[in-house]
């Protein structure tokens, strides 16, 4: 008996709670409800005085100061922040250039209301960083206090701080901040993904060929993961370290991911130099498969009768994506269907089998595009 | 031998008290983690704390389809309009007998190549392919031999491009902002190598371009339990073992996959009714027999539309198949039971998969079965017994409803007082009579084990949502 008391005790107990979750449930759609229609207001108020602020930049000083007194003294509470914050990403869309100027001209109030509001937990420190990206506040030079703080935020535990770190650096147009962000996270064994990597350098608003090549100066300080993604970046940049990047493939010391990364940036923007070695990379077996349909891809930017030749040489690989990859650049190339004749009739069906495939393909989208 | 009866009962009721104990805990300490999660979600959201990119993950969509004519053009036209960048899709038609592959090619003007199949992951042996492209996303139809689910699924993962897939079902339809929700577990670790995604009931539900128009609960009461008992059972108990990285099962409905991987394992067992569970068991066991690091994750925002068993048959043959499939799994792995190595996989997730969903059937079974014997004896103490089930009854409707209403308010969705009404009568409805009545099915679901092996289960389909609709030409 004195078990059932005990059970029922504790399923009382469990009710009692469940009971206030269920009120908890009320009362945060309430105080949800509630503080939506707080900042609503507040952000309808926020909305016209930066209009005003805009509408008058030669105010008198005693307008602005009592401006900078009103962002000093309410954006140090989050639910301000949070309003002000979409009352000028409105302003963003039609006025961006003047919003800036205004932003910049109080970028003072903000530095003092990130360095309070990041004191306090992990989630309010990424929204943080978030309005300094969002609002390029950090386009002061290297040494500027808040682009510190941004760096000790991007070595935080959360996933989301250092995303939003980082955007705000790239943000900012600073090469350098940028660089020593990378920097800062490979050296700290820090994994960041690398997709997200090089797709936040290409939002980069300042010179992207200076940011290249400054990142491109510390590459061997830096992790294979992020080399791989900077590589990554420079396939979107341009031309000019293809000669360099080359220099890497042929190092057998180099992860083979870079290897790979690398593969993919000569095929983008060929380098005479790279022609031998893909032909002979697309040959070699003794090499995993990776190799050999990269360079099969690669080959498509390589036009010439070695190519073509190779390629065909491809589509007899054991190795499936060799054989899809060497079709496919075949087809890239243009190359005229009684070239590929001895590969038609040829007595080898898995080759036959990829390029009769990929000519189909080929025929369906130009039919479609007709 | 009165004594003996005596002990006997006294030692049930111990064994029932502790079982009790346990499945409560565990139902509260889910409901409380699952709330607070989604809580947490939607405030990490409001603060800007979420990877919102533009350029993603490239993901193959396998759609596995049997006899599925009524709704897999509903399907592949809610696929393609996705917010996402870069994914296919990719029907296979296993088998069917009825006008499946003949609708899609209709539709979508497929055309039939000879596409060559990269065999990596054992299928049966395909008829036709059909391709096109439609405003960049590449639609391929693949019509095979009947092997069932496992084997379709197979052959979608041979026929994709990309390096992940994700698996639905043919009934089923993603929400338009699911792929992006799914994919963003792999851009916060690269260890993830699969993400389960919510599956929620379709029916009651308007959607429009993948965006939820009109929520409320649907009139027919069997449907209103069934998603009652998703958000107590499945919703909170997922989020609870993905904080430990314990879930034993990723919805075949919708579950993002690491291709290379599941390749490794050897893709889904054609043997299995649960392949979808033995799967992510199967990496479980696999990632940590060779000390692979390596996360499943749930992602509770990455939602798809599934329908629901309208009638009483349709869902005693879904449970049964499900029921078959734990038992399976279960029994396939039973090298997890209590097994240190294996974390809280095993002492956690298996250990509850194993006690409270596969034996509690004939647990339920044994205790009337002592209610009966200790009537019999007149041993019995009825207010009690009717005091204690009435207690629990409404410990169980207060989590449902917990769940429910958490779910309703974190998803931003809003209901009427009458589905709030139908809500709270239904839920004591369905720990009454539903739950019964399901036990009883799971019980009864292993004798007839043997027979509907690899089966695919004729379930009555109704056209999915009118307003999903894909016009020539328009941008995706």
């Amino acid at each position: 008996m004195r078990i059932h008391i005990r059970a029922e005790a504790l399923v009382f107990v469990y009710m009692v709670i469940c009971f206030s979750i269920l009120l908890f449930n009320l009362f945060a759609i309430g105080k949800n409800h509630v503080r939506e229609r707080f900042i609503e207001k507040r952000r309808r108020q926020w909305l016209t005085r930066i209009e005003q602020q805009l509408a008058c930049q030669d105010c008198s000083r005693d307008k602005k100061e009592q401006h900078r007194r009103l962002l000093n003294r309410k954006l140090r509470y989050l639910v301000e922040l949070i309003a002000y914050q979409q009352a000028a990403a409105e302003l963003q869309v039609h006025q961006p250039e003047e919003l800036y100027a205004y932003l910049k001209q109080y970028r003072d109030c903000f530095v003092q209301v990130a360095f309070q509001l990041t004191r306090k937990d992990l989630v309010t420190q990424a929204y943080v960083v978030y309005v300094i990206g969002q609002f390029r506040l950090l386009n002061a030079g290297f040494e500027d206090e808040l682009t510190r703080l941004v760096l000790q935020i991007l070595l935080h535990n959360s996933v989301y701080c250092r995303e939003n770190a980082f955007q705000a650096l790239v943000a900012s147009g600073n090469p350098q901040s940028v660089t020593q962000a990378v920097l800062l996270l490979s050296r700290n064994e820090i994994q960041h993904s690398q997709k997200l990597i090089s797709d936040d350098l290409l939002r980069f608003p300042g010179d992207q060929n200076a940011l290249a090549q400054q990142l491109w100066q510390r590459m061997d300080e830096l992790t294979p993961v992020y080399q791989c993604a900077l590589i990554n970046y420079f396939r979107m940049v341009g031309p000019q370290f293809a000669e360099l990047l080359f220099a890497r493939l042929n190092d057998p010391r180099q992860d083979p991911e870079i290897h790979f990364a690398v593969l993919r940036y000569l095929r983008r923007w060929p380098d005479p130099q790279a022609y031998p070695l893909l032909l002979e990379l697309l040959q070699d077996e003794s090499r995993s498969w990776e190799y050999a349909a990269l360079a099969a891809s690669a080959l498509d930017s390589y036009p010439g009768s070695q190519t073509i030749e190779c390629l065909k040489q491809g589509l007899h690989s054991r190795f499936w994506h060799v054989r899809y990859n060497s079709a496919q650049a075949l087809l890239n190339l243009h190359v005229p269907l009684a070239q590929m004749q001895d590969i038609l009739t040829g007595p080898d069906r898995y080759a036959r089998e990829i390029l009769e495939y990929k000519l189909k393909e080929n025929e369906g989208r130009e039919g479609t595009a007709g | 031998m009165m004594d003996l009866i005596k002990d006997f009962l006294a030692n049930v009721e111990f064994f029932f008290v502790f079982y009790l104990i346990g499945y409560s805990t565990f139902l509260f300490i889910s409901v409380v983690v699952g709330a607070s999660v989604l809580y947490r979600n939607r405030y990490l959201e409001k603060m800007k704390n979420e990877l919102k990119h533009d350029y993603y993950v490239p993901v193959s969509v396998i759609v596995p389809a049997h006899n599925e004519e009524v709704t897999v053009v509903d399907t592949v036209c809610s696929l393609l309009q996705l917010d996402y960048k870069l994914y296919e899709v990719l029907v296979v038609d296993d088998g069917s007998t009825d006008q499946t592959s003949q609708r899609l090619i209709e539709a979508f003007n497929l055309i039939e190549t000879q596409r060559p199949i990269r065999r990596q992951v054992p299928c049966k042996k395909q008829k036709a392919i059909y391709e096109r492209e439609i405003h960049g996303i590449r639609v391929t139809l693949i019509v095979k031999e009947n092997g069932g689910k496992a084997d379709a699924l197979n052959m979608g993962i041979n026929a994709s491009r990309f390096p992940y897939f994700v698996c639905m079902d043919a009934d089923s339809m993603l929400q338009r902002d699911s792929l992006e929700y799914a994919v963003r577990p792999l851009l916060e670790s690269d260890e993830v190598i699969a993400v389960g995604g919510l599956v929620r009931i379709s029916n009651g539900v308007t959607l429009e371009n993948g965006k939820v128009k009109h929520y409320h609960l649907p009139s027919n009461p069997l449907i209103c339990m069934q998603i009652l008992e998703y958000d107590r059972s499945f919703l909170t108990s997922r989020i609870l073992m993905d904080q430990y990285n314990g879930n034993l099962i990723i919805s075949g409905a919708f579950g993002l996959f690491k291709k290379d991987l599941v390749i490794t394992v050897g893709g889904y067992d054609r043997n299995t009714m649960g392949e979808d569970m033995e799967l992510v068991t199967k990496l479980h066991v696999f990632c940590r027999a060779h000390d692979i690091p390596y996360a499943i994750r749930y992602a509770p925002d990455a939602i798809c539309w599934s329908q629901a068993p309208s009638t009483l048959l349709d869902l005693t043959k879904q449970r049964r198949r499900w029921h078959i499939g734990l038992f399976q799994s279960l029994t396939k792995y039973r090298r997890l039971f209590l097994n240190v190595k294996y974390g809280f996989v095993s002492l956690i997730s298996y250990f509850y998969y194993l006690l409270y969903e596969l034996f509690s059937p004939y647990i339920e079974l044994f205790g009337l079965l002592t209610i009966a014997l200790a009537w019999v004896t007149n041993l019995i103490n009825y207010p009690f017994v009717v005091y204690f089930y009435l207690v629990y009854a409404c410990f169980s409707g207060v989590l449902t409803l917990v769940a429910f209403f958490s779910r309703i308010h974190t998803q931003n969705l809003t209901i009427s007082l009458l589905d709030v009404i139908k809500a709270i009568g239904l839920c004591l409805f369905e720990i009454i009579f539903l739950r019964l009545y399901l036990s009883t099915v799971r019980m009864l679901a292993l004798f007839s084990y043997r027979k509907r092996k690899n089966h695919w289960e004729a379930i009555t389909r109704t056209a999915n949502n009118p307003a999903v609709t894909v016009k020539e030409g328009s941008e995706k």
